[in-house]
């Protein structure tokens, strides 16, 4: 199972980025192998809009079950629901913290977008 | 006769003006007026009047509708699309409605005709037939959507020139502000005597005068000595029509929503003089004024970059909700109080921070965001494929039967490259504004300029903060000050992102309570804390205690109340901020507030 967080840095090391259509990178974890990789965002970054379509399309390309991010707008919401991609929207946190919370089991996935886009 | 009434920025008094005016040309000299309210994302004209018969309708757009049993998933669309308003998925073309420009381009590229339009409504036009005494409409941009400039160009629709039609445009230079002044006979340019003031009318003056369209100033909160805009009248030609005085009663009539005009008499001779030479200025032939902006020099150098990682960097920024709160005084003055720490203005449409902190430019870096069109003229063959196919009408036919794209109206869509059959279209990436790293007295500073006429999307913001703290990074032991960009969009979110806590300045106003609740909620999304700053508690004590009672109630801090202090506007109109000033009773109160700041955030 792959794990994609919505991340400030490179690692597990680095902390969740409240955003997620224009968070800096993406940290994905494999469950089996315990594997871990990262893809850059660097082109949503730039994006003068659409970021969070675009974002969630990469993440359900590099082939996530769930998606870890700290909020989730509807465009982002309704790409990751139309590809499976669980969707979990929690507080920040170190990655690696965040990764033992899933594995037990405390993060709840969401159902819906838990904020407007652009936080409106 | 068309007459825009706009400024560089909110809050300097554009509605009070726009709608005295209505009301004395069409009750106190039964004129046919008509007053529309251009502000499509925050209208608020409408509250100030009792609207009893409203009507509505729709304003729609084509957008795609993906024939399932046609397309094959091939992407093309989605590649092709810049605006990323389509993705494939699950081999499946999902389009968002709210991203479309309605460009066409996705129908265009689809090579199994798997695409059609079909009509979207992405706002409301409001209009009023009984009630105030003239006729009212206002335009109301759908939560989401990004076509400001298709709602006002349909709010001009059926307009009749020989009516009196005043147009209260949104704040700023953006491209919604160029869309109300195309066609207008006047623009009127409302400012106050202070340097931001004159920044941000310059900002303006300078969109209109590119625009060709006769221009005056309206000085709001003058004390009489209003130099430092007489000596820019001087210089950029622009007259100053009228002067409307500073006057505590002003204020406090204002805040509870009542039109000026209805109630000061001294208002309605100084809205007939002001008409009086509106129809002057038309009437004289209009002369081509110089730019009123001098070129940016670019500096080059390394830009620096930020880490990954903030590293105990500690960042806060000052926000309002709506413009002219005192969101940069404010600001100035707390980074007065701590000097060898990193500032930021993310108010990059209207940049007012370096003026009140004095700061000298050290770099200066290009920025470009988009690409915009370019018809080679050599190549160009004169078919008109690229003019016809446009929705933007950017691609205009010149004499001689060459294309070339209307400066500022092309939307980058591509379409015409696309199309174009010599192959004599390039999209190049646009220059749209500048990034700045500045020194000042208490510290570096990192600001932008927007050009004038572009959108601003909240990444030449983004910019200004990432220099901002690789700046903090670099020096020893320094947090981060940033002043906010006004309003509750795109640009806020970009300016919050990431920071510890988020001061908001509000006034004890109707508009002003209604902002700030939005742009609280926007900082409770981003787990950002927030606390409140009243400027000018006393002029409406009830307003201020609703203000302290919702912050009660949603737990959110008022750490200080900034008293009305006639010092200020004084020491604002000498360019300087509340620490430059001996004692009174505001610069007290925000000494405490500076006090509360670290006590409570240690910040």
């Amino acid at each position: 199972m792959k794990v994609i967080f919505a991340a400030t840095g490179q690692d597990l090391d680095s902390s969740l980025d409240q955003r997620f259509g224009r968070c800096p990178y993406f940290v994905c974890y494999d469950t089996v192998t315990g594997e871990t990789s990262c893809i850059a965002n660097t082109r949503n970054l730039d994006a003068a809009q659409g970021a969070g379509v675009q974002a969630a399309t990469t993440v359900a390309d590099a082939g996530a079950d769930y998606a870890v991010c700290g909020h989730c707008g509807p465009k982002a919401f309704r790409v990751l629901q139309a590809a499976g991609v669980k969707v979990i929207c929690t507080a920040g946190g170190k990655l690696a913290d965040l990764l033992k919370d899933f594995e037990a089991g405390n993060l709840q996935e969401a159902t819906a977008a838990d904020v407007e886009g652009h936080w409106m | 006769m068309n007459i825009a009434i706009a400024s560089g920025k909110g809050g300097t008094g554009k509605t009070t003006v726009a709608l005295s005016l209505a009301r004395v040309r069409a009750e106190k000299r039964q004129e046919k007026v008509r007053l529309i309210d251009c502000d499509v994302e925050a209208p608020n004209d409408h509250l100030f009047l009792d609207s009893a018969e409203v009507s509505t309708v729709p304003v729609t757009l084509p957008k795609p509708v993906i024939d399932e049993k046609k397309c094959t998933a091939c992407g093309k669309c989605a590649r092709t699309c810049n605006y990323n308003a389509l993705t494939v998925i699950a081999k499946k073309v999902l389009p968002f409605n709210e991203l479309c420009h309605s460009c066409g381009v996705c129908g265009y590229v689809c090579p199994e005709k798997a695409v059609s339009y079909r009509p979207v409504e992405i706002g409301k036009i409001h209009s009023v037939r009984s009630g105030p005494p003239f006729a009212l409409s206002w335009g109301e941009l759908a939560i989401g959507q990004v076509q400001a400039p298709d709602i006002i160009r349909e709010l001009r629709h059926g307009i009749r020139r020989e009516d009196i039609n005043i147009f209260d445009s949104s704040p700023g230079c953006g491209c919604a502000v160029r869309e109300t002044l195309a066609g207008m006979d006047a623009v009127i340019l409302v400012t106050e005597p202070t340097p931001f003031g004159l920044n941000d009318l310059r900002l303006a003056a300078e969109l209109a005068g590119k625009l060709g369209i006769p221009t005056g100033i309206v000085i709001n909160r003058s004390d009489g000595n209003d130099k430092i805009i007489e000596d820019f009248a001087r210089e950029s030609g622009v007259e100053i029509l009228t002067r409307i005085p500073f006057e505590r009663k002003y204020a406090e009539t204002y805040s509870r929503g009542i039109v000026l005009a209805e109630k000061y008499p001294e208002i309605e001779t100084l809205m007939d003089d002001l008409y009086g030479k509106i129809k002057e200025l038309i009437e004289r032939a209009p002369e081509k004024r110089q730019s009123v902006l001098g070129s940016i020099p670019e500096s080059g150098g390394v830009k620096p970059v930020p880490a990954a990682s903030r590293d105990g960097i500690k960042e806060a920024v000052v926000i309002s909700g709506k413009g002219g709160t005192g969101k940069t005084t404010v600001c100035a003055s707390l980074a007065a109080l701590r000097p060898g720490n990193v500032f930021f203005d993310a108010d990059v449409d209207a940049s007012n921070l370096p003026i009140l902190l004095k700061s000298k430019t050290l770099s200066t870096w290009k920025f470009t965001s988009g690409a915009k069109a370019f018809i080679d003229y050599d190549k160009c063959a004169g078919c008109g494929g690229c003019s016809d196919l446009c929705r933007f009408k950017a691609v205009r036919r010149y004499k001689d039967g060459t294309y070339q794209v209307v400066p500022g109206a092309c939307e980058g869509c591509g379409l015409c490259e696309l199309v174009c059959p010599a192959g004599a279209v390039e999209m190049i990436p646009a220059d749209t504004g500048y990034t700045h790293l500045s020194a000042s007295e208490y510290g570096k500073l990192a600001h932008a300029f927007l050009n004038i006429g572009e959108e601003n999307s909240g990444k030449l913001v983004t910019e200004v903060k990432n220099l901002a703290l690789a700046v903090a990074a670099e020096e020893k032991d320094a947090d981060i000050l940033g002043d906010g960009s006004p309003g509750t969009g795109c640009p806020v979110i970009a300016a919050m992102a990431g920071s510890n806590l988020a001061l908001a300045v509000t006034e004890p106003t109707v508009s002003g309570i209604h902002d700030l609740k939005r742009v609280l909620a926007l900082a409770a999304h981003f787990d950002i804390t927030g606390c409140v700053v009243i400027n000018k508690a006393d002029i409406n004590p009830d307003k201020a205690a609703e203000i302290k009672d919702f912050c009660r109630v949603n737990r959110v801090e008022v750490i200080g109340e900034i008293p009305f202090d006639e010092a200020v506007g004084r020491a604002l109109r000498e360019g300087r901020h509340l620490l430059e000033i001996s004692s009174c009773p505001a610069r007290t109160a925000v000494e405490n507030i500076s006090g509360q700041l670290k006590l409570k955030f240690n910040i």
